[in-house]
């Protein structure tokens, strides 16, 4: 299984994926604080337009909390982005009969799975890790941390969606051979998630729920609040890699 | 002793039944060949042997332990070089062959050696280029030299040489019947000059079933000892034979051809007696093209 996570570390390297990746983030985590900077300026230009067609504008005054609203509004475009990227990891090895080749050679069906959930829940803490302390660091040093409360949680709850969604991602890749039915899958499962959590009672355990970070941030919830979220978020992510790793064992290769 | 034994196989693809009952042994030391047309389900043998494919009926041996579908522990024995096989581009051959040797649980030391070894046996072995430069012909040379890094007992190959041209045809068939001290080779194709050339018995499936099996020896002389040409250096005894001896056929060139071998004695007596001008004679080797031919028109 070592083997197996050393040949995924270099084909991230050396497919480029990791770099696309890195950047990504990067992008993203210096995108959510310079949104925020550059708001009263935006607002100034378009101030005397908006005044022409009848809207008062205040001077607006940005905190740190307009840096972190963009932040936790950004990350479910990096979500998307990093599934897209990492999308083929499955597909690829159906295709090219490399998953037949190592069980062949004794690799177990069930280690292929740890592996890959391994390598992508590491690529996903990391560059979502990335991209918050490139956030951090400017927000709190252009606006401080005023007014800014639970962040630790908020951030955590996110990643925590995030993980969700890649085991989710992995047992449908190991149901669906190709890409686009592995993404689709995922995305027609999230989807039907936040459709449910449009119903009130349900919404505060589904993992959807997770991703409303800013609440905390505002004081508007409690991290407590979001415990049973977690917790239905956390088991059903376990939920989806037992079942991934007995689907592959099963699976016509 | 049998490395592989095969005993009623059956598999069918939806209503296709691919092998009826497929039943054949082979034997330690040899180079086997597995014969039959495109689509006669070798390859689907194959990877029953492999254990990623789930009969329908029957089972398979290695080395006396029954092969369990998903994961085949009788694996550890086997080398196998699929059909078209493929890698991860970014690696060179050296680097593949490294994580070959770890997915088969080989000590570093081990990995060092073997693969150096093979390497040169597969003439890659001053190849820097990563996998996505190679040719065809390459990439089925590093695959026999992974397919045999953990020694295999059986080395399993699909149809190595449908995909090459003459020289890498010529070269790969080298390396297989070089390994043929060290391990046993069941090797599947439809070109039958490679089976001539390197494989000690064969095994021609068609209609999901073993048709012919035996030595290359055994086949033919079962299928007749082939057939003899006379050429003779007097034309006008072409007519006297051919009226004494209807068997004989016309060729060209003054021959006559004789089917039945049996009849030898005769025809060459008669020639003595009659002082026919005798200039040549052959014995045709029965080829194991026309044989599989012969076969396959049989069972339709
Ligand atoms: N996964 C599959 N699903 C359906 N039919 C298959 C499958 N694999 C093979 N077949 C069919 O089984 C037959 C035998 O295939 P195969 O074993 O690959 O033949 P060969 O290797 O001798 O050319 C073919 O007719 C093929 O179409
Ligand atoms: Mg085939």
């Amino acid at each position: 299984m070592t083997a197996y996570l050393k040949k995924e570390c270099m084909e991230y390297m050396r497919t480029g994926r990791l770099v696309i990746l890195s950047l990504i983030f990067i992008f993203f985590g210096i995108l959510s604080p310079a949104i925020a900077k550059l708001t009263p300026w935006m607002m100034e230009q378009l101030a005397d337009d908006m005044e022409k067609s009848g809207f008062v504008v205040k001077n607006v005054t940005v905190t740190a909390v307009n840096s972190w609203d963009q932040f936790f509004g950004n990350a479910p475009m990096e979500l998307i982005v990093f599934l897209l990227v990492v999308g083929g990891c499955f597909a690829a090895e159906y295709k090219s009969g490399v998953f037949v080749f190592a069980v062949t050679r004794g690799l177990r069906r069930g280690k292929i799975v740890l592996a890959k959930i391994l390598m992508l829940t590491a690529l996903w803490t990391l560059l979502y890790g990335v991209c918050f302390l490139i956030t951090y660091g400017y927000t709190v040093y252009f606006w401080g941390s005023d007014g800014v409360w639970n962040l630790a949680s908020a951030v955590f709850f996110w990643w925590l969606f995030g993980i969700w969604a890649v085991c989710l991602f992995i047992l449908m890749a190991t149901l669906l051979p190709t890409v686009s039915g592995a993404l689709g899958g995922t995305a027609g499962v999230v989807i039907g998630v936040y459709l449910l959590s449009l119903v009130p009672k349900l919404s505060d355990c589904l993992p959807t729920y997770l991703m409303n970070g800013m609440s905390i941030v505002t004081r508007d919830k409690v991290p407590y609040d979001y415990t049973v979220s977690a917790l239905v978020t956390g088991v059903s992510a376990f939920v989806f890699l037992i079942s991934a790793v007995l689907v592959f064992r099963r699976k016509q290769l | 002793m049998d490395v592989l034994r095969v005993e009623n196989l059956k598999k069918s693809f939806g209503k296709k039944q691919v092998l009826k009952n497929l039943s054949f042994a082979v034997p330690e030391h040899t180079v086997y060949g597995f014969v039959g047309r495109n689509g006669a389900g070798k390859s689907t043998t194959m990877k029953i042997a492999l254990g990623i494919l789930a009969a329908d009926e029957g089972s398979v041996y290695v080395l006396d332990e029954k092969v369990k579908y998903g994961n085949a522990k009788t694996n550890r024995v086997i080398g196998y070089l699929p059909d078209v096989p493929e890698y991860y581009d970014y690696m060179t051959a050296g680097e593949y062959l490294r994580f070959c040797g770890q997915l088969s649980g080989m000590n570093k030391k081990e990995i060092r050696e073997r693969s150096g070894k093979l390497l040169e046996l597969v003439g890659l072995a001053d190849e820097k280029k990563r996998v996505k430069g190679f040719s065809r012909g390459m990439k089925q040379r590093l695959g026999v030299a992974q397919a045999l890094l953990h020694k295999p007992k059986l080395l399993i190959c699909d149809e190595p040489t449908s995909a090459l041209d003459p020289l890498g045809r010529r070269e790969l068939l080298d390396i297989l019947s070089a390994v043929k001290e060290e391990t046993t080779v069941l090797f599947s194709t439809h070109i039958l000059s490679d089976v001539e050339q390197i494989c000690d018995r064969v095994a021609v499936l068609e209609q999901g079933e073993i048709a012919v099996e035996g030595t290359i020896d055994e086949i033919k002389s079962a299928h007749g000892d082939g057939n003899v040409s006379l050429t003779l250096g007097n034309a006008d005894a072409f007519d006297k034979l051919l009226t004494r001896f209807p068997e004989l056929t016309r060729g060209m060139h003054h021959t006559l051809t004789l089917a039945q071998p049996d009849q030898l004695p005769a025809v060459l007596r008669y020639i003595a007696d009659e002082n026919i001008p005798l200039i040549r004679l052959e014995r045709g080797e029965v080829s194991l093209e026309d044989l599989f031919l012969e076969t396959i028109k049989g069972e339709r």
